[in-house]
């Protein structure tokens, strides 16, 4: 049979105590200075939120001819505009601000020979959807074709 | 493994001072640092060589250093050293060195939590199992006509590889609890950058899965942190954790995390009973 290990000594022991407090108090309690309390200048403390920066950027956009009695008509702005949706291309069909909601909507006008449409614009965030436009603005009058 | 049979500790102090002293099997942790290791190289390995890093010359060493460094803690050359140093290298990586080497890479939490667990692991005797390192011992002791080592080491450390999954699926799901989350918007944004473009589509179907997922991933992360330390719900939960990173994994560029957190399910099962198992499934030489 092999020798059994020696036994620790006192200050080894201290030392593992010492090194099991400290890096367990840097991975409870880190995260929720730095996370939770929002404190993320501190960079040396661990933070965990996975995905929080995907799709931030990514808007959901409708888009409506509108007549002027009011009614709204949806519009499919993919196919008015010949866009494709096979494989890749359907994340190419990407709106990533309010600026670029409008552009499209004034291609739209263009495309259609439409007097009034119209959108309902949604951006995200870190936590939740976001109104940008709320079918306030013609985008097919000089006003709104100038960007906004 | 007798080293780690459990003396009933009745004080705090006792109780503290057994972990302290805790030995047991290092099969777990070896292949742990097998696992991790090769994570280390596919996760950082293709940024840190020299045809990608010409400049400057400290960012240079710090590569060769980093991939000399995992290439030893896989195999098993000097584990300790080895893995201390890659856990070095990976914290800078994941903590600071992005903003200083200007890469143009942000901080990646997935990258966080692989560096995390190899420094958890270069706390563990990694290297008395399944490595180059115990292998030299072995003949050593054969050639010297001294009895083979058993495969134990010190495990004071070990804890703290759980504690660091349990805080990152705690912490995950503290940060899902929001009205906003709950109700699916920001599945709905991340399903939309990654697949369907600006128009998502409006039917019912979608939007209860988009919910049903939202608030089953809470539950889930907040399960993982709990449960996976009982015995009782252990296998269930390594099962749904397993599943449940499978799909992020055919779902979204998450690389190597979802295999760092499916690896470090091993480190909330009791090494000397991964020891026996392995043991038991170890076949016999014809």
């Amino acid at each position: 049979m092999s020798q059994p290990p020696p036994e620790p000594t006192t200050g080894r022991l201290l030392a593992r105590g010492g090194v099991l407090v400290v890096v367990g108090v840097w991975l409870t309690v880190g995260p929720l200075i730095r996370g939770t309390l929002d404190q993320d200048h501190l960079k040396w403390l661990p933070r965990w939120e996975m995905f929080g920066g995907w799709g931030r950027d990514i808007c959901d956009v409708r888009y409506y001819t509108v007549d002027p009695d009011g009614t709204e008509h949806p519009l499919n702005w993919v196919d008015a505009l010949g866009r494709s949706r096979e494989g890749h291309d359907r994340r190419r069909n990407s709106i990533n601000s309010n600026r670029e909601a409008f552009r499209v909507g004034v291609k739209l006008c263009k495309a259609l020979k439409a007097d009034d449409v119209r959108a309902r614009v949604r951006c995200g965030s870190r936590t939740r959807w976001r109104r940008r436009e709320w079918m306030q603005h013609n985008m097919c009058s000089t006003e709104a074709s100038g960007g906004r | 493994m007798a080293a780690d049979a459990p003396v009933q500790a009745t004080s705090l102090r006792e109780r503290v001072t057994q972990q302290l002293k805790r030995r047991g099997s290092t099969r777990s942790a070896g292949l742990l640092r097998i696992g991790l290791a090769g994570l280390a190289m596919a996760k950082w390995g293709q940024d840190l060589t020299f045809d990608q890093i010409m400049a400057p010359a400290w960012l240079v060493v710090f590569g060769a250093v980093t991939l000399v460094a995992s290439c030893f803690m896989l195999v098993g050359y000097k584990s300790r050293i080895a893995t201390a140093l890659t856990a070095i290298c990976a914290l800078a990586i994941a903590f600071g060195i992005n903003v200083v080497a200007g890469w143009q890479r942000g901080f990646s939490h997935h990258e966080a939590a692989l560096a995390c667990s190899i420094a958890m692991l270069a706390l563990q005797p990694n290297g008395g199992s399944y490595s180059v390192d115990r292998w030299l011992v072995v003949r050593d002791a054969q050639r010297n006509g001294r009895p083979i080592p058993p495969e134990e080491g010190p495990l004071w450390a070990w804890p703290l590889m759980g504690l660091l999954v349990s805080c990152i699926y705690f912490y995950g799901g503290v940060v899902k609890c929001h009205w906003g989350y709950v109700r699916g918007d920001r599945l709905e944004q991340v399903l939309m950058s990654k697949f369907l473009g600006s128009e998502l589509p409006r039917v019912m179907w979608l939007k209860a899965a988009i919910v049903g997922s939202a608030v089953g991933s809470i539950v889930l992360e907040f399960a993982l942190a709990f449960g996976l330390w009982f015995k009782r719900f252990r296998w269930p939960l390594v099962a749904a954790g397993a599943l449940f990173h499978a799909v992020l994994y055919e779902t979204m560029t998450v690389y190597t995390f979802s295999l760092t957190m499916v690896f470090m399910y091993l480190s909330y099962f009791h090494p000397d009973a991964v020891h026996r198992e392995l043991e038991r499934v170890h076949g016999p030489v014809r």
